[in-house]
């Protein structure tokens, strides 16, 4: 972890610590001010929404299965609190355990790694760990349908329910930052029919997070807010983009990109951890020529605006289980795009560990005017021992620009 | 195999089963067997899931490499199938085609070396289909009636699925824009070794050709016989490939190359001048017209023989319009009939009117200038055979192309003008009759590939304009050649 990231994880567990401990001296205004940050409203009694699970990732999942709110806040689910106010009528008191040392060391957000992969919409520590613990049990009962249907009494109840009066903590999905645990995805079209997508998972840091649209799939890893940004070439003018999460979880955005119609895309994308190169060698570029274009001189959207020429984008993380990557080349048509040939490798070495293995790759080509081309593309990376990489001339087709 | 009535029974190897055809290796040779009317017994007889066309493709590098995968990518887009390329090496690679349940459709082969290897490949029966950017030589049709898989030079035998053209290219920065073919012939026999001859800088010519280039010759050759042509010597440089021989000609000033018009990279093509002026670029109308005369046809050579049904299906999707939209990406020249602006024949018309004498009359030219200047020429033209009013094998593609086109109506409420024209070659009432008996021609061949449309769609004309309007010197074969033509236009009724 870096350091400064371990040290806004502290400091962020200091500040629970303050305000837990604030608990029990004015809960009600701790509280209340935890909600504010939690950029939560003040929580108003649901009578509509037929919610009646307890609050679950289950029912996070289906709520931001369609993924259409940006930053919709977690409303806490109605009748599980109803069902609270009428079992349980002061939330507060509800088991709080705090262990100040442990936070203070910071031994909690040592592993990030695991909070990854178990991190659950309540905001909970383990339990073994003696550590900071909004405990599981603070879960109220699960409202069962009779519960809900049972007619006035509950409806009653529920509405005499004191609104102005804040849900506790337990009850709301938190990331150990304090962030609601929806998820959400932001999109904006840049230059070179671009995607600039940034996908808030407060309760993913550190996760796999496949990112797919229109044939392109690759897999990134959120950071350790559990926000990622990630630049997709755009390979449709109506561009859907989907984030799915390992708990399943997934949120898309549907963006429109005008420029599609003004260049070039060849897609190289692969599954595993091979070390795959694609090579656009622009107009008779050859070598170190600034015209070869590879993960090694990648340049630009910028670049291809103010000065001509294609750009490469590099997608996923091959740190990821189960890597899926891409390289994308993208040659904007401009008035003075020259005529000529874009000359396409795949260039392929291999390590002790994936000789000879076969690649299960796909090409996705688009152009203005023509048919959308996704091709799987299957090859042997070189036998062990060998030195030399793999160049294959024949995998992409080269980008022809025809003479006007 | 067992016939269904039991009268008659084939001990043989399997060779192939589509789903409708077996095809075994018996005592008496290879033979293809209605699955419906045979009975197949023995460990060798497929499954009810095992109707997996395979087809073996090899031949010309190019139309294997980046022709090929184009058209079974397009054929699999439009039968909703994925494709999966599996390659090999830098010359063998092969195509998986599935259904969209997962049902394996076909597995195409394909080698891609040259069409010399695609044509023996197709004799000795290792290909179901040659590509080749030549037509067969009488040696390799007789080797081929000799293994028993047809006669090769029957039209029947070729689909034409494209167009190349040989093209001289030089680096952009040379001056150079147009040689003739006698000036070309010199360089590459070697009489010519300095740009200054040539027009250029005082610089050494460096032709380079590809190693095992003989295609390429034979064309030049064929084409203009007694020009000379490739003459091996210390004058020349080869290049391992075309795409290296472009790479190295567009790097290199002082050098000049022989290359396929698809291969031209970023060198840039020099046009072809005749000694009367006119100069005819290799550039895609050009080319489609074959009014470029190094323009070579790309053939698929089938055997006489049963192919699975899908390589049957593949075949007739490669000459639809579809799959042809699909060839210009490839750097190849397609066969969609296009429009030709006016302003591209600028050239010819201004030819038409300086060449103008005594003997042929201002009243035909104002005529033709008139029909013309209405209308659009669209890329697909007629060629005859020599002095006679029948048309070329290429000519066949185009007539059933613009057939299909009027079919679907796609020139309704249009006007079709077949444009004939001659050489100059004899006397101008001969010329003007001949040229209205081709234009007739074409347009009976037109109509009836059309089939029985409602006529009143669509009006056509036929008309003859003999000499008036030549695209090329008329003091060369190849140039009286290319003058006699048949061109199409269309016109808004009016």
């Amino acid at each position: 972890m870096r350091l400064s990231e371990r040290k806004l994880a502290i400091l962020t567990g200091v500040f629970f610590a303050v305000a837990m401990t604030n608990v029990s001296q004015n809960g009600d205004a701790a509280i209340a001010f935890l909600a504010r940050m939690a950029d939560q409203p003040q929580f108003v009694a649901d009578t509509s929404a037929p919610q009646i699970e307890a609050q679950s990732r289950d029912n996070v999942a289906a709520r931001e299965a369609d993924g259409r709110q940006a930053r919709q806040p977690a409303v806490p689910d109605s009748a599980g609190i109803r069902t609270g106010a009428m079992t349980d009528p002061n939330p507060r008191r509800s088991p709080t355990m705090l262990d100040l040392s442990q936070i203070e060391t910071g031994s909690i957000i040592d592993s990030p790694a695991d909070l990854a992969d178990k991190v659950d919409p309540i905001l909970t520590f383990d339990p073994e760990g003696g550590a900071l613990m909004l405990p599981r049990d603070v879960m109220l009962p699960a409202a069962t349908l009779p519960d809900r249907m049972s007619g006035l009494p509950a409806r009653v109840a529920a509405l005499q329910f004191d609104p102005t009066r804040p849900i506790s903590d337990a009850q709301r999905a938190l990331s150990p930052y304090g962030m609601p645990c929806s998820i959400s995805l932001a999109a904006s079209v840049r230059p070179g029919a671009l995607v600039s997508v940034t996908l808030d998972a407060p309760c993913h840091p550190r996760s796999r997070v496949e990112i797919s649209h229109d044939g392109l799939a690759v897999a990134s890893r959120t950071n350790i807010y559990g926000g990622l940004h990630v630049l997709v070439p755009a390979m449709a003018r109506q561009a859907r983009i989907v984030a799915r999460l390992p708990s399943g979880q997934t949120a898309s955005i549907v963006t429109h990109v005008p420029d599609m119609d003004r260049i070039q895309r060849v897609a190289l994308q692969w599954r595993g951890s091979a070390d795959l190169d694609l090579h656009a060698l622009e107009f008779g570029a050859t070598g170190t020529d600034t015209g070869h274009v590879w993960a090694g001189n990648a340049r630009s959207a910028d670049h291809a605006v103010r000065v001509g020429g294609g750009f490469l984008t590099v997608l996923g993380d091959p740190d990821v289980a189960d890597p899926m990557m891409a390289e994308v080349y993208t040659l904007p048509m401009t008035d003075w795009t020259p005529a000529g040939t874009v000359r396409m490798e795949v260039e392929a070495s291999a390590e002790d560990d994936d000789c000879a293995v076969e690649i299960d790759a796909m090409t996705l080509i688009r152009a203005p005017g023509a048919e959308n081309s996704d091709v799987g593309l299957r090859f042997a990376l070189p036998p062990c021992g060998g030195k030399e990489p793999l160049v294959l001339k024949n995998a992409v087709p080269d980008l022809k620009i025809a003479r006007n | 195999m067992t016939a269904r009535d039991g009268s008659l029974s084939l001990p043989g190897t399997l060779l192939q089963y589509d789903g409708e055809f077996y095809r075994i290796d018996t005592r008496y040779g290879p033979m293809t067997l209605a699955a419906d009317g045979v009975r197949c017994s023995g460990p060798g007889c497929p499954g009810p899931g095992d109707a997996v066309a395979r087809v073996a493709i090899s031949g010309a590098r190019q139309m294997g490499l980046v022709l090929m995968p184009a058209f079974i990518e397009g054929y699999a887009r439009q039968h909703g199938l994925t494709a999966v390329k599996r390659i090999d090496d830098e010359t063998h690679f092969s195509y998986a085609l599935r259904a969209g349940d997962g049902t394996p459709v076909a597995e195409i082969a394909i080698r891609a070396s040259t069409t010399d290897e695609g044509i023996a490949d197709l004799v000795a029966a290792e290909a179901d289909l040659a590509l080749a950017l030549r037509p067969v030589t009488a040696a390799e049709a007789g080797m081929a009636r000799e293994a028993g898989i047809g006669e090769l030079t029957d039209p029947r035998r070729a689909r034409i699925v494209g167009l190349d053209a040989l093209v001289a290219v030089v680096a952009p920065e040379n001056p150079v824009t147009a040689l003739t073919v006698a000036e070309l012939s010199a360089i590459f026999s070697g009489e010519i070794r300095n740009w200054r001859d040539l027009g250029g800088p005082d610089a050494p010519v460096i032709p380079v050709i590809r190693a095992g280039g003989a295609g390429q010759t034979r064309l030049l050759a064929a084409r203009f016989p007694g020009a000379g042509g490739i003459t091996a010597g210390p004058h020349l440089s080869y290049a391992p490939s075309a795409p290296a021989l472009s790479d190295r000609v567009a790097t290199d000033p002082f050098a000049i190359g022989l290359v396929s018009y698809s291969e031209i990279g970023n060198a840039r093509p020099l046009a072809i001048a005749g000694a009367c002026g006119f100069r005819i670029a290799p550039d895609p109308a050009a080319i489609k017209a074959e009014d470029y005369p190094l323009t070579e046809r790309l053939r698929v050579y089938t055997p006489a023989r049963r192919l699975p049904r899908f390589a049957r299906q593949l075949l007739a999707y490669l000459e639809t319009e579809a799959a042809q939209a699909l060839v210009p990406a490839t750097g190849f020249v397609g066969q969609a009939v296009t429009p030709v602006p006016l302003g591209r024949d600028g050239q010819r018309l201004a030819k038409a009117v300086t060449a103008l004498d005594a003997e042929t009359g201002l009243a035909e030219l104002r005529e033709m200038l008139a029909t013309r200047g209405q209308a659009q020429r669209l890329s697909a033209g007629f060629r005859f055979e020599d002095g006679t009013a029948t048309l070329d094998p290429r000519a066949e593609v185009n007539v059933r192309l613009l057939g299909d086109r009027i079919a679907a109506g796609r020139y309704d409420g249009k006007t079709l003008i077949f444009a004939g024209f001659s050489d100059s070659a004899g006397g101008a009432a001969v010329n003007l009759r001949l040229s209205r008996d081709r234009a007739a021609a074409a347009r009976d061949a037109v109509l009836a590939a059309a089939g029985d449309g409602e006529p009143s769609r669509l009006a056509v004309r036929a008309v003859g304009f003999g000499e008036l309007s030549p695209i090329a010197c008329d003091d060369s074969d190849w140039g009286r050649r290319l003058n006699r033509r048949v061109e199409v236009w269309l016109a808004d009724q009016r």
